[in-house]
């Protein structure tokens, strides 16, 4: 039977009372004595035990309100060590004595999981969300967002006009009824919103010089309209933003404002990767249409005389201009392809750059 | 005369936390945190508040916090309901284009939770903390803490903030005031006049020394709620100083820095400990209290949703 000297709590007031404490092992508990002689034992089974420091203190009750503390190392130790014979560790308390190569080894395990997780699952995830979101959503978005849009800019009504004209003419694989706009401003950019509202920037049409290019364009915001690119890039955008903010948010700040900041980058090369399949299903949109490809090309000949390489592609939510002539030209090399002039497309074109 | 000899050397706080066994605590609940998609949570809490309160300790006896994860996640289900239950009220104005009442009643549900949540999280957090099995307990009254509350809130809002001074010092008075570790009795003592030239003084100097300024004006911060506290039983009395100098938050804050810079966020649990011990060895006690009278008074309280909602809207529990 061990023994050791401590001092008991009694719950109702905080004068310590040396107690000599007995652990008695093959009944299972600890028994001590207070002044007034009254034996008292504990269940070891019903305590709670916590070492700090060099003080061991086990309390007791419903919510720990009495202890006894000790600083006798037999003792302790033979607490402990029946404590754990007879299973009254948590695994949580073994998980914590596993150690420090342990810990670090778990920091390592549970931030490797986690890129993995980020990098793989959740786009994934994210993109068979995209499939169960309704196409009425994306119409309702697309329309408030243009609405918005055109309240602070002018529409081009004649240049609009011709442009749909010239739209129609071709064969665009549609899913979604689209919707062409001619804006006047000196960017030279387009863009599409998903219900099928294209916005054409009069800027880039002044710099294109033949109707191939302008195919080109239109196929290529076509492509993210059908691919449903704006509705994968919030889900991904939104599915890794909750992600990142489970998973480090709770750690600490400065972990979640690096791992943001990592997933705003990252996020532009789902940009990029949206970029090149737009490229690719524009360049095929050409071709089904018997339209040069070369339009394509040029249409980045156009893009590169303006912005040059500007930003770094890291940075950047296009892949680099030249990169995207590069694996145009490719894709081009290995198709058959059966052009076709179009007299009318490159008349209504005519009448859009305003030369007639 | 033995009181006197108490006083000289009787009360000692003191912290024995050390970063390499927090570390543990918050990579253990960081990976269980993560495996249960965030359930996890408020036991992590749970252990993280039991470890550094049982590091704590007053002429060597620890703090103890016996709040249970179970405890919380009823208090963390609950918070999430309220949560819930605002913002679907918001979408559902706005889903019936009636944004700006929807827009108002975020913001009143939000501005109603704030004192019902630090009301709620003193309470919790109090009853559940102990020292040598004597319970802490805060006896505001919740009605006159929430009719307070919107008053100070009142002003705050019409004199464009000026207010905030004593606003925040009113909040402690009250709060603190009705702190009670079994007998004795918490009260702080401070000016809302006072805190409005510290922190004026403090931001002036800041700018003019480009910053250097602000570990003195942490210092005045520090000092100014630790000098104003005093534990009270009948007319003995424990007081606090400050002992920490601008110069020692400076050593503190840099170093902290640098080790959460340098460990990518990794390095945190050593940060919460240095700080711990920091705090708690810049805190001297005098006074003639006898730390072995103090009896049991107050009662057991479990409901933790004021702690949750605490958290989730990001309140600090020391105010």
């Amino acid at each position: 039977m061990h023994q050791a000297q401590g001092f008991f709590y009694d719950g109702q007031s905080s004068k310590p009372q040396q107690v000599q404490i007995s652990l008695v092992e093959r009944k299972d508990l600890i028994e001590f004595t207070i002044i007034d002689g009254e034996t008292t034992s504990w269940a070891l089974a019903d305590l709670m035990c916590e070492n700090i420091g060099s003080v061991f203190e086990m309390s007791h009750g419903a919510h720990q309100f009495q202890k006894i503390t000790t600083e006798d190392a037999d003792f302790v130790e033979a607490v402990k060590r029946l404590r754990s014979q007879n299973g009254y560790d948590n695994w949580y308390q073994k998980m914590l004595d596993a150690g420090s190569a342990f810990h670090v080894f778990l920091a390592l395990l549970v931030l490797a999981f986690s890129i993995v997780t980020y990098l793989y699952v959740v786009p994934w995830i994210a993109e068979k969300l995209v499939t169960i979101v309704p196409d009425s959503y994306d119409r309702s978005l697309g329309k408030g967002v243009f609405k918005e849009y055109v309240k602070y800019h002018t529409v081009d009504s004649t240049k609009t006009e011709a442009i749909r004209e010239f739209v129609s003419q071709l064969e665009l694989n549609n899913e979604f009824d689209f919707k062409f706009t001619v804006i006047n401003s000196d960017q030279v950019n387009a863009f599409a919103l998903p219900d099928g509202n294209i916005v054409i920037f009069s800027g880039i049409i002044d710099k294109l010089e033949n109707y191939e290019e302008l195919v080109a364009l239109v196929g290529h915001e076509v492509a993210h309209i059908n691919n449903r690119h704006s509705m994968k890039m919030m889900s991904r955008n939104l599915a890794g933003y909750l992600f990142i903010s489970l998973i480090f948010s709770d750690v600490n700040g400065v972990m979640a404002i690096i791992t943001e900041n990592a997933h705003s980058l990252h996020s532009l090369s789902f940009s990029r990767h949206f970029e090149q399949e737009a490229d690719t299903d524009g360049l095929n949109m050409l071709i089904t249409n018997g339209i040069d490809p070369e339009g394509m090309t040029d249409l980045m000949k156009r893009l590169e005389s303006t912005y040059g390489e500007m930003i770094p592609e890291f940075l950047s939510s296009h892949p680099v201009t030249s990169q995207r002539k590069e694996y145009i030209e490719k894709m081009i090399s290995k198709k058959s392809v059966r052009i076709i002039h179009r007299p009318q497309l490159e008349e209504i074109f005519e009448k859009i750059k305003g030369e007639y | 005369m033995e009181n006197s000899n108490e006083s000289m050397n009787g009360y000692k706080l003191s912290f024995h936390g050390k970063g390499g066994e927090y570390f543990g605590i918050v990579i253990v609940n960081w990976l269980l945190t993560a495996l249960t998609l965030g359930l996890y949570y408020p036991w992590a809490k749970a252990k993280q508040l039991q470890y550094l309160y049982g590091a704590t300790a007053l002429s060597n006896d620890r703090f103890t916090f016996h709040g249970t994860g179970k405890e919380m996640f009823i208090g963390f289900i609950k918070a999430i309901l309220i949560f819930g239950f605002i913002y679907g009220m918001f979408f559902l104005f706005v889903f019936l284009e009636m944004p700006v009442v929807g827009a108002v009643f975020l913001y009143l549900g939000f501005l109603g939770i704030i004192p019902i949540a630090i009301h709620g999280s003193y309470r919790y957090r109090m009853s559940r903390t102990s020292w040598r099995g004597i319970r802490f307990g805060y006896r505001g009254n919740r009605k006159e803490f929430i009719i307070n509350f919107y008053k100070w809130i009142l002003l705050t809002i019409i004199t464009l903030g000026i207010y905030g001074a004593w606003m925040a010092i009113n909040l402690r008075n009250y709060i603190l005031g009705n702190i009670k570790l079994g007998d004795l009795e918490f009260k702080y003592k401070g000016d809302g006049w006072e805190f409005f030239i510290l922190n004026i003084k403090g931001y002036f100097l800041s700018i003019i020394t480009l910053g250097i300024y602000m570990f003195w004006w942490q210092k005045d911060l520090f000092a100014y709620f630790v000098d104003n506290l005093t534990v009270n039983k009948g007319d003995q009395q424990l007081r606090m100083k400050s002992t920490a100098t601008g110069g020692n938050f400076a050593g503190l804050i840099i170093v902290n820095l640098l080790i959460l810079v340098f460990t990518l966020g990794l390095g945190y649990a050593w940060i919460v400990t240095r700080t711990m011990e920091f705090v708690v060895n810049n805190i001297q006690i005098e006074g003639d209290i006898d730390l072995d009278g103090i009896t049991q008074t107050e009662e057991e309280f479990k409901d933790a949703t004021g702690e949750d909602i605490g958290d989730m809207l990001d309140i600090d529990f020391i105010i």
